[in-house]
């Protein structure tokens, strides 16, 4: 939340909900402080069309939830898609299905957050792995809703909004905030759904500017006005499809640490990725050769580097707090050995678990 | 003179010709609503209109202010959205009653707070874009697709229940009567939550089903018990003003408050230099024995000390039954996965944190030492057990200092903090009506 505060987010709506509720509590008390406005809503779908209409109004809106919450936003995502909504949303994981484990740990939103609403058209999601990762991660969630125009989720987790540990916060670095791009054109021709050349989204003016602004959720064409003409349909949908991508500006977030001659790389993301880390450094202290690929950006799957890392390496650990969800997206980018490591019970994966499944993998792998 | 009603108020409306039925009455609201704008003198840029899903949701194209056009049901909770963030629109919800049907729990939140929006329901009483299936507001016993004995449910009186529930005003119209632009002019002119609940014609599948017409909307209402005309008006506080009140009346953000290590080296004795490797300190007690406050303590304590913290809370959903247990990791380095295998130290307090723990009690090696109250019934453990009376202890500070005293022993007799650090940490962070208390949970804890 404190990264939403200084990404300039003023407007959150939301419902309680474990383990996301902190959220909420801190942007009631937080948001009037800097002119903003906090709602708990009636119910999850309240909290994120709120969010919608107050980010179509000019607002830089968040709104936090769990699973289940998640679920209910599932229609309320795809509005956001078609009607282009910069909107942040942060969902704390827990333990599922359904009400799953409220205190329980889980991180199994992960295929759900990409392709959880109708129609298959792409949105960002983003998954820190600490609280600093949490902090910078959320103003880059910011400046590619504003920029792209779109939903961006931020799939944090029980064991990140529930866990208190000290932080030298000094040393974090968000990245410089964006502004939304807006109209600057003649009034009279402004169009709500029109694409300027060398922009990624359609240029924005706010519903109560001095000239008309149209917001649907009906397929349309570039004036905001429902459509059949299917020239204008297909544009827009390709618009959609083709706005987020991994090779656009400033989609692809990862730390690579490539080691020469390694054999065995180890692919995470999310809270997995903090045992992943450590068991680098254990490996690399008994002179074992090992890479490491941390994800920040889950969706669109960053390819060009998964491609470039995937090809270095002939096998590849990858531990996820779920059933494996992950492992889908690296399977059909590589013919490698992956090495699934998964645990989906709320215990968590530790870096011993990796360290000697990375060991395991040494024993039989090839230096390409 | 009223305005004629088949007329369109050019700064509002399009002439281009609507796609509604014959017959069908939403172009009469709609040309009403134009000339409501019109009796208020709002120019369109003030004026956002939020239309719900179903032909009213075709609306959009033929009006010349803003248009929302969003989900089925939600209509209520964009323009809730919208006016919180622009106050100073005329916010117009147009929804059919199958969006009130989905959406009703939106409607009654936005009575509630008092939203200062104007609902208008275009109500045909069944579902006109889908095929004729019934709705919330359909006649008992009338006929539809959907309920071939006639309806078996009482029809939803929104606007009676928005009434009782916080609304502003309030009222139930034919489209049909020549004065509706007045009474919308009325809603929209309310600071608060309006709605109107707006009867009419669906030619398409209604009328021709149920043999229904506009002679009969004062017969169905009595028959139904449910009131026409203006049913309420009021005045009180909007939700937008209180959240503007809110900002007026806050602070300034202060940036988060940090600690300053005041401790280094918190040391087994001055001759070592402090913690060298990795320590975990595990608490197991019940809810509301203040364990995870205590180990907050205890980490603030750490950190002042120049140690880096990890507190991990186990609890149920159920807050002040069962279980609470907290696993405090402390390292003189940073870390990042943050766990230990076995904890260094285990203080056990309650049965609850007991029974939770009682598989891991058994796996502890020889080097953890345990600290148990008393009345506990142990399983067998390799770790090195001490157990403690605590009865005096709780008549001195109160059993909601116990996890305090217990683990304040733990750490100052393992040298692994420093008793002054822990006595700073209670200064800096707990109310002073508190503090006594603490400060002599851990020196009697240490004295155990």
């Amino acid at each position: 939340m404190r990264g939403a505060l200084d990404a300039g987010c003023d407007f959150f709506a939301g419902y309680p909900i474990t383990p996301a509720t902190s959220l909420l509590l801190i942007a009631i008390r937080e948001l009037p402080k800097v002119g903003g406005i906090a709602v708990q809503a009636e119910d999850e779908i309240g909290g994120i069309s709120m969010c919608i209409a107050a980010g179509m109004a000019g607002k830089k809106p968040l709104t936090a939830t769990s699973g289940p919450g998640l679920s209910l936003y599932s229609e309320s995502l795809g509005l956001a898609i078609m009607g282009e909504v910069p909107l942040v949303i942060i969902d704390s994981q827990r333990m599922g299905p359904a009400t799953g484990g409220a205190t329980t740990h889980g991180e199994g939103d992960i295929q759900f957050a990409r392709w959880g609403t109708s129609g298959g058209y792409p949105l960002i999601v983003l998954a820190p792995r600490d609280l600093r990762t949490s902090y910078e991660l959320t103003a880059h969630a910011f400046n590619l809703a504003e920029r792209y125009r779109t939903p961006v989720l931020l799939m944090t987790s029980k064991e990140l909004s529930l866990t208190r540990r000290s932080e030298d916060t000094a040393t974090w670095q968000a990245p410089a905030l964006l502004k939304r791009h807006y109209y600057r054109g003649d009034p009279a021709e402004f169009l709500p759904y029109r694409i300027e050349p060398g922009h990624d989204a359609p240029a924005f003016l706010p519903i109560g500017a001095e000239v008309q602004v149209r917001f649907t959720t009906s397929i349309h064409g570039p004036d905001g006005q429902l459509t059949s003409d299917v020239i204008k349909r297909r544009e827009k949908l390709e618009h959609l499809s083709d706005k987020i991508a991994w090779d656009k500006p400033g989609v692809s977030l990862y730390d690579y640490d490539l080691q020469a001659d390694a054999a065995v790389l180890i692919v995470s993301y999310g809270f997995a990725a903090q045992a992943a880390l450590d068991a680098v450094d254990e490996l690399r202290r008994q002179g074992v050769r090992v890479s490491s690929l941390v994800l920040y950006t889950l969706w669109p799957v960053p390819e060009g580097i998964l491609r470039e890392a995937l090809a270095r390496h002939s096998h590849i650990v990858v531990p996820e707090h779920n059933n494996g969800q992950y492992l889908l997206e690296l399977e059909r980018l590589a013919d490698r050995r992956f090495i699934s490591l998964q645990r989906f019970d709320g215990t968590l994966i530790s870096p011993a678990e990796i360290t000697q499944a990375v060991l395991d993998a040494v024993a039989v792998a090839v230096v390409l | 003179m009223n305005p004629d009603a088949k007329t369109r108020s050019a700064p509002y409306l399009t002439t281009q010709e609507y796609p509604f039925c014959p017959g069908c009455g939403h172009g009469l609201i709609l040309n009403a609503l134009g000339h409501a704008l019109g009796k208020l003198q709002l120019r369109p840029e003030q004026v956002a209109v939020v239309t719900d899903i179903g032909c009213v949701g075709l609306s959009d194209a033929h009006l010349k202010v803003h248009t929302f056009h969003g989900l089925h049901g939600r209509s209520v909770a964009y323009a809730g959205g919208l006016k919180l963030a622009r106050p100073d629109l005329h916010v117009i919800v147009l929804m059919g009653d199958g969006g009130t049907g989905i959406g009703a729990g939106h409607i009654l939140a936005a009575a509630r707070r008092n939203s200062g929006i104007t609902v208008l329901v275009f109500n045909n009483f069944n579902f006109g874009m889908t095929g004729g299936e019934h709705s919330v507001t359909t006649f008992s016993g009338a006929r539809t697709v959907t309920t071939p004995l006639g309806n078996p449910e009482v029809p939803f009186d929104i606007a009676g229940t928005v009434a009782l529930n916080g609304a502003s005003f309030v009222a139930r119209k034919p489209s049909t009567d020549l004065d509706l632009f007045d009474v919308i002019a009325q809603a929209i002119a309310t600071s608060g939550f309006a709605l109107i609940d707006i009867w009419e014609l669906c030619t398409a599948y209604f009328v021709p089903a149920n043999q229904f017409t506009g002679k009969l909307f004062h017969d169905y209402a009595a028959r139904a018990g449910l009131q026409m005309g203006i049913i309420t008006e009021a005045q009180r506080p909007t939700f937008e003003a209180h959240a503007q009140q809110l900002i007026a009346q806050s602070e300034p953000p202060q940036p988060p408050r940090g600690l300053t290590v005041r401790f280094p080296g918190a040391a087994r004795d001055s001759v070592t230099q402090g913690l060298t490797r990795r320590t975990g300190l595990l608490v197991a007690g019940s809810a509301g024995g203040k364990v995870r406050s205590a180990v907050g303590l205890i980490a603030q304590a750490a950190m002042m000390s120049g140690l880096h913290v990890n507190q991990k809370d186990d609890y149920p959903v159920t807050i002040k039954t069962g279980h609470s247990v907290s696993t405090l990791v402390l390292d003189p380095q940073p870390m990042r996965f943050g766990m230990v295998t076995a904890p260094d130290m285990v203080v056990i307090l309650a049965p609850e944190g007991l029974h939770h723990i009682r598989a891991q009690l058994a796996q502890l090696p020889a080097s953890t030492r345990v600290y148990a109250d008393a009345s506990l019934d142990l399983p067998a453990t390799n770790a090195a057990v001490t157990l403690l009376d605590t009865a005096g202890l709780r008549r001195a500070v109160g059993k909601e200092n116990i996890a305090l005293a217990l683990s304040a022993k733990a750490l100052i007799a393992s040298g692994t903090l420093q008793v002054e650090a822990l006595q700073a940490a209670i200064e800096l962070a707990l109310n002073p009506a508190y503090q006594a208390k603490a400060l002599a949970a851990v020196r009697l804890g240490c004295e155990l």
